[in-house]
């Protein structure tokens, strides 16, 4: 019951952030959308017993695509667009491959779902976000924490990441060894991290609107 | 030890990290902020110091030269009228002999005027309401403009005040004959906790609106009006402007 509990709550968990944003389209509120997008068509294909993985997969493509343009300007700017978009398309293409090779069962994920490039994303974001703060704290302009949107993303992504990391890159080990473990992690760690980032992202949001105005 | 709890030590370990680093950069932030307002807050005391230093020795300057003008120019102009006076009692009454006497005379009362402007004596004697009311007058009485002052709720202020109080009304006036093209002003002062409003009113075609007040301030000419935020900068006072039925209102408020 809790277990159902927690992830209905984690399927309907960007919704504030969606709605908060209301017209102002931004990076931020195409990856809830995504997320919340994604969590449904998952629910709905375990439901009916159907392979998942694709949209899983999918979605943590996006995900990487989004969140990295998000730091890149918050961190960059307008500059080295080029090699931005170099360097994640190769990482997609990368992605994109390696996934195939998984869902086609040539790969050890049993379920098909890309986890190694998953935490290495994770790591990826992690850093961003330590880059995000360090961002912050030298910046001239005093920044009061509570109002600036991108110390509050780069809070829910660091937490997100540093909790998530460990458990997607040894989660196809743990689900052979102790899946009840597992189920544990994923319940009680992962999917409140995911409603936890969802909620500061929703925040997030409301203070841009807030004070865009 | 089950390698299960590698994985749970090792997600712990992170996610405490994270914690710290995140409450790192909020505690840091705010030392940061605290330190900035405490600078802030020493500029702006600094900025106030040099501000009255300033002050200060423009009073003591004004001060310098209307003795100056009352004992050494205005001794010499007053010798000279009694030397024309004895001259013309011996019989050298021509026009423009009586020219120059009449030149002298005019010459005695504008080094008089212009002493006491530099240093209102009647202030330092009488107060502020008074010095405020004698220099109003010379106003009504020129007829060149029309100044109705109800100084009634003027607290007795100490020196300072007092003299600031002064000049930043002797400032309002000269900026309303040089500028506004009025031809009334209403001066009011009224006391409302522990706070003293003055309210200079004046009937011109131009004024000083609220909005452009801080346009005016970085203005190459506007002198006058930089002296007076200088000076209710030293009284912790403030100014602000209104418009209200063809009327500009300016008002100065400072502590008490």
């Amino acid at each position: 019951m809790l277990y159902k509990l927690i992830y209905y709550l984690s399927i309907l968990s960007p919704l504030p952030a969606i709605i908060i944003a209301g017209r102002r389209r931004s990076v931020l509120w195409y990856y809830v959308l995504m997320s919340f997008l994604a969590d449904i068509t998952s629910y709905i294909l375990r439901e009916y017993k159907l392979p998942h993985a694709a949209v899983s997969n999918t979605f943590m493509l996006a995900e990487f695509v989004l969140l990295t343009a998000y730091f890149k300007r918050a961190l960059l700017g307008d500059k080295y667009r080029n090699q931005y978009i170099a360097i994640v398309g190769l990482l997609s293409v990368w992605f994109i491959i390696n996934s195939f090779s998984r869902i086609n069962g040539s790969a050890s994920d049993a379920d098909g779902m890309n986890y190694f490039f998953t935490s290495f994303f994770y790591i990826l974001y992690l850093l961003l976000s330590l880059f995000c703060f360090y961002k912050i704290m030298k910046s001239e302009r005093l920044v009061n924490l509570a109002h600036s949107s991108l110390f509050i993303i780069s809070v829910a992504i660091l937490l997100y990441a540093s909790g998530s990391y460990m458990l997607f890159l040894f989660k196809p080990y743990l689900e052979r060894i102790n899946l009840e473990m597992m189920r544990r992690f994923w319940f009680y760690l992962f999917l409140p991290l995911n409603i936890l980032k969802n909620i500061l992202i929703a925040i997030a949001l409301y203070n841009d609107r807030r004070f865009a105005q | 030890m089950s390698p299960v709890w590698f994985i749970v030590i090792g997600i712990s370990v992170m996610l405490l990290l994270a914690m710290a680093i995140v409450l790192f950069v909020v505690f840091y932030q705010r030392r940061v902020i605290a330190h900035q307002q405490q600078l802030n807050s020493f500029n702006q005391q600094k900025e106030k110091e040099l501000t009255e230093a300033a002050i200060h020795a423009e009073e003591e300057e004004r001060n310098r030269i209307a003795a100056e003008l009352h004992d050494d120019v205005g001794a010499t102009l007053a010798s000279v009228r009694l030397y024309l006076r004895m001259a013309d009692k011996e019989g050298a009454g021509s026009e423009a002999f009586t020219q120059s006497q009449h030149l002298i005379d005019e010459t005695i009362n504008k080094v008089r005027s212009l002493s006491h402007r530099l240093q209102p004596a009647m202030l330092q004697k009488l107060g502020l309401q008074m010095a405020l009311h004698s220099f109003f007058e010379v106003f009504n009485k020129s007829g060149v403009l029309r100044i109705d002052y109800d100084g009634d709720a003027l607290p007795v202020l100490d020196e300072n005040k007092s003299l600031a109080i002064y000049r930043i009304m002797q400032e309002l006036v000269n900026n309303t004959l040089k500028h506004a093209g009025a031809d009334m002003v209403e001066v009011h002062a009224e006391k409302n906790d522990g706070v003293l409003q003055i309210c200079f009113s004046h009937n011109g075609q131009q004024g000083i609106a609220q909005e452009r007040f801080q346009e005016y301030i970085y203005k190459k000419n506007a002198t006058g009006l930089k002296n007076i935020v200088n000076r209710l900068k030293v009284l912790n006072g403030s100014i602000s402007f209104e418009k209200e039925n063809n009327w500009y209102h300016t008002i100065i408020s400072t502590p008490l």
